[in-house]
């Protein structure tokens, strides 16, 4: 079954179009991430499916329901967390959990039995009556998911959950998130960090300028970039060779610069053998000190499919 | 699961309880900060205090009359305009993701406003009653009785004087 299923998703604030086109499909009890630059139009993608804004164009359903028409019935099959940690400083992580609870219609002795239930299960017990501002911004982050999880969503939205912690907290809310996906809920997390999303998502989507400009799981994307040539000539006068010999392999020249000795280039995957390319140098006469013939990183990905934010901003 | 089932007549119980659960989270709040309640309550305790001895034995009343009469009315209604909290917190609230994770829940979307009105309504009377309490204690004596018919200003005041 499609858990999030977006086709065609628009939204402009004044004349800043937020999405222009977003198609998304996120099978359930998977875990997808959307991965973006500043701005492609990731939190919206989020605020419209989460119910909080309305698309002017395009539609979407959440575990089957329309989030334009039944609004209600998403939200009581969703969680989420938002870029800010929504908790309330004033409060204890109990109290907080307490009135969610309430508000997820439990009733008082069941409202208190999760709360207490979610603080034991993700490690909060402790500081579970201590006022959330004397908490660690990690714990605050986590209890901000927690509270996403009264009553079990099926369907999970966390927008940016790691972004400003430290690498310990990040590695706690990976756990958690971990956790969730393996009892089966559908989550749809932002981030801009791509190990994030090749770590926790079987499914990325890569968001630019309001439309979804790659989508498939972390390994499906990278072989789209096939591989990478990486080599470094002992002689920078070497490199106009090198860049002659993998040019016969690819299209397109390779990427060099004057005066460096070193050389990047992509070509389709399984063109090339790492011991076929060094024949080939050594054919040509090239003294190559390093040569690497590897899968690209998803950060090559991302750069090869996104546009730069600065670049964009200087053409509007 | 019993949200589903909602029959009809008891989406206002619904409204209610989820309006009444954001006026808990308020109040809550509000015991956690002790400050907030010591202004909130001991503020007009001590205007009463200060207008009715300081300055109440300095000023004579054109006409007679007690000043404390015309005092304590003016300070239920300073009071009033200064409930003000509830403005401050909505702002707050908004700012920092709270409103967007309310309005993600299945609540009712008058229950936060509703819940901002009762939390309000309920510290706003606890810090009546007081300054009730303490006007009666200065000498303070309300003449209008329940029922008598309501004069536009300012024929009104007058009916305040002993």
């Amino acid at each position: 079954m499609i858990a999030i299923e977006a086709t065609g998703l628009g939204k402009s604030f004044g004349k800043v179009t937020a999405l222009a086109g977003l198609d998304l499909n996120v099978p359930q009890g998977r875990v997808c991430a959307l991965l973006g630059p500043n701005g492609a139009g990731k939190t919206t993608a989020v605020r419209i499916l989460a119910t909080l804004t309305r698309p002017d164009a395009g539609t979407a359903r959440v575990a089957g329901h329309d989030v334009a028409r039944q609004p209600r019935r998403v939200r009581e099959v969703i969680g989420l967390a938002g870029q800010h940690a929504a908790v309330d400083d004033d409060l204890t992580g109990r109290e907080n959990l307490f009135i969610l609870g309430l508000m997820h219609h439990l009733g008082r002795p069941s409202a208190g039995a999760r709360a207490s239930a979610l603080l034991e299960q993700f490690g909060l017990a402790e500081a579970a009556d201590r006022l959330v501002k004397t908490w660690s911004g990690g714990m605050r982050r986590r209890l901000d998911v927690v509270a996403s999880l009264i009553v079990a969503p099926q369907v999970l939205f966390l927008d940016e959950p790691t972004t400003g912690l430290d690498p310990h907290s990040r590695a706690e809310i990976w756990a958690a998130i971990r956790a969730l996906a393996a009892d089966g809920t559908t989550i749809l997390l932002t981030t801009q960090y791509l190990d994030e999303a090749d770590h926790l998502s079987d499914q990325i989507a890569i968001v630019d300028e309001g439309r979804a400009v790659a989508q498939g799981s972390p390994d499906e994307l990278k072989d789209t970039l096939g591989s990478r040539v990486d080599i470094v000539v002992a002689d920078a006068a070497d490199l106009p060779a090198a860049a002659a010999v993998v040019h016969r392999i690819t299209s397109h020249p390779p990427r060099t610069e004057a005066g460096e000795r070193r050389l990047i280039a992509s070509v389709a995957a399984g063109a090339l053998t790492l011991p076929e390319l060094v024949r080939r140098l050594d054919a040509a006469g090239v003294a190559a000190e390093d040569v690497s013939l590897r899968r690209p990183t998803l950060d090559e990905v991302f750069l090869d499919r996104t546009s730069d934010p600065r670049d964009t901003q200087a053409a509007a | 699961m019993s949200a589903t089932l909602v029959r009809p007549g008891r989406g206002l119980w619904r409204a209610l309880g989820d309006g009444l659960a954001a006026a808990e989270r308020l109040l809550t709040k509000l015991r956690h900060d002790p400050a907030a309640i010591t202004l909130t309550l001991g503020a007009p305790v001590v205007l009463v205090v200060i207008f009715g001895y300081i300055f109440g034995s300095a000023i004579s009343v054109p006409g007679g009359g007690n000043y404390r009469a015309y005092l304590v009315p003016g300070l239920f209604v300073t009071i009033a305009a200064n409930i003000t909290p509830s403005m401050v917190s909505t702002a707050r609230d908004s700012t920092r993701g709270v409103v967007d994770r309310f309005r993600s829940l299945p609540i009712t979307r008058a229950a936060v406003p509703f819940g901002q009105a009762a939390a309000s309504a309920v510290y706003g009377l606890a810090s009546f009653l007081l300054m009730a309490l303490c006007g009666l204690a200065v000498g303070w004596r309300p003449t209008a009785a329940p029922g008598t018919p309501w004069r536009p200003w300012p024929c009104s005041w007058p009916s305040s004087s002993p």
